[in-house]
């Protein structure tokens, strides 16, 4: 079932579940409720480098990964001086 | 197999997946273990126990031997004993001779009638949560010392760890709301397939292709997008509203 890339779509998958902390099966459930049809353990072997799956198994994997990355809380961001600038003269009522 | 298994028979699996629980047959060996190492540690000590408590009602226990199964089988039936206190006040509680202590009047009446004289108890603690006690027994009187009990209370700490995946009833409720709510979703998706198939003459792999790519393009969540288009049906936006009959078949 090696369709084009399908390597380097698992482990860059793989790469992006270990990278944002995710346990397997919290990967799974998310992948089994957009309608993911293969089994944890398939999945977690899949990821792992040790069976292929299906292309189309593949994506809804790659977005339910995507989905559960998407949700976790952004980053802290540092503001800008003008930003601070305009924030507080609103504040203030100036703005 | 049951068409809507109990949600206790989900949750559990469910919780095997999330790498949450021990099975009850895991449990019941692990307690049993630890309580023949704390015994085996322990000299002064006839027995050992470690009991699993979830509101005041015993998960599971472990016991070196029947005596001491029975004085922690008194503790539940009376409501009342160092190993209950244990579990309730976080902190240790040793009892050093039951003819003469008397927090646990009844307790420690039965106990020593059994031949239990002295009782030493440290909670098993998660967080802030008491998940259940491990105990010592002797038959001789103030037969624990410090050593002892420093002892024990080092082996709770690494047993608190380790069983502190031991399933709850409470993540057993927390775990079936999740899957509800993910044979929901995943329900949408069948249903959004579905209406996809029939109204654009998809199979049901391009309809779920289609379906991918409209997530990726748009930036909305699977299920919010299959939520939608079920919705539109129900609304009667994109079908007619009075289907004849040869539109049912």
């Amino acid at each position: 079932m090696a369709f084009p890339h399908a390597e380097e779509q698992r482990a860059l998958t793989y790469a992006a579940v270990t990278d944002s902390g995710f346990s397997m099966g919290e990967v799974w459930l998310h992948y089994f409720s957009l309608s993911g049809e293969v089994d944890e353990y398939e999945v977690e072997a899949y990821l792992e480098g040790l069976m292929p799956m299906p292309p189309l198994e593949c994506d809804v994997l790659a977005l339910a990964v995507n989905e559960l990355i998407d949700g976790l809380p952004p980053r802290k961001r540092a503001p800008f001086s003008d930003e601070l600038v305009r924030a507080h003269a609103g504040a203030d009522g100036v703005a | 197999m049951d068409l809507f298994p109990p949600s206790g028979e989900l949750g559990t699996a469910l919780g095997r997946i999330r790498g949450l629980t021990l099975t009850q047959e895991t449990a019941q060996n692990a307690v049993d273990l630890l309580a023949r190492v704390t015994q085996e540690t322990t000299p002064n000590a006839f027995g050992a126990g470690v009991s699993l408590i979830h509101q005041a009602q015993r998960l599971s226990v472990g016991a070196t031997d029947d005596l001491v199964r029975l004085a922690d089988d008194l503790q539940y039936e009376l409501g009342e004993g160092p190993c209950l206190a244990a579990w309730s006040s976080r902190g240790p509680v040793g009892v050093d001779d039951t003819t003469t202590d008397h927090r646990f009047p009844q307790w420690s009446a039965a106990a020593a009638d059994a031949g239990v004289r002295a009782c030493f108890s440290f909670p098993l603690l998660r967080g802030r949560d008491a998940i259940g006690a491990m105990k010592i027994y002797s038959t001789a009187p103030s037969a624990f010392g410090e050593p002892d009990r420093a002892r024990l209370a080092r082996l709770a700490t690494a047993a608190s760890a380790l069983l502190g995946h031991v399933q709850t009833s409470e993540t057993t409720t927390r775990l079936s709301t999740e899957l509800r709510e993910s044979l929901r979703a995943r329900d949408l998706v069948g249903i959004a397939k579905g209406i996809l198939m029939q109204r654009e003459g998809l199979t049901e792999a391009e309809a779920l292709m289609a379906l991918t790519l409209r997530a990726r393009t748009t930036g909305v969540s699977f299920r919010r997008l299959t939520a939608e288009i079920a919705a539109e049906t129900a609304d009667g936006t994109a079908f007619g509203t009075d289907p004849g009959p040869s539109e049912m078949l």
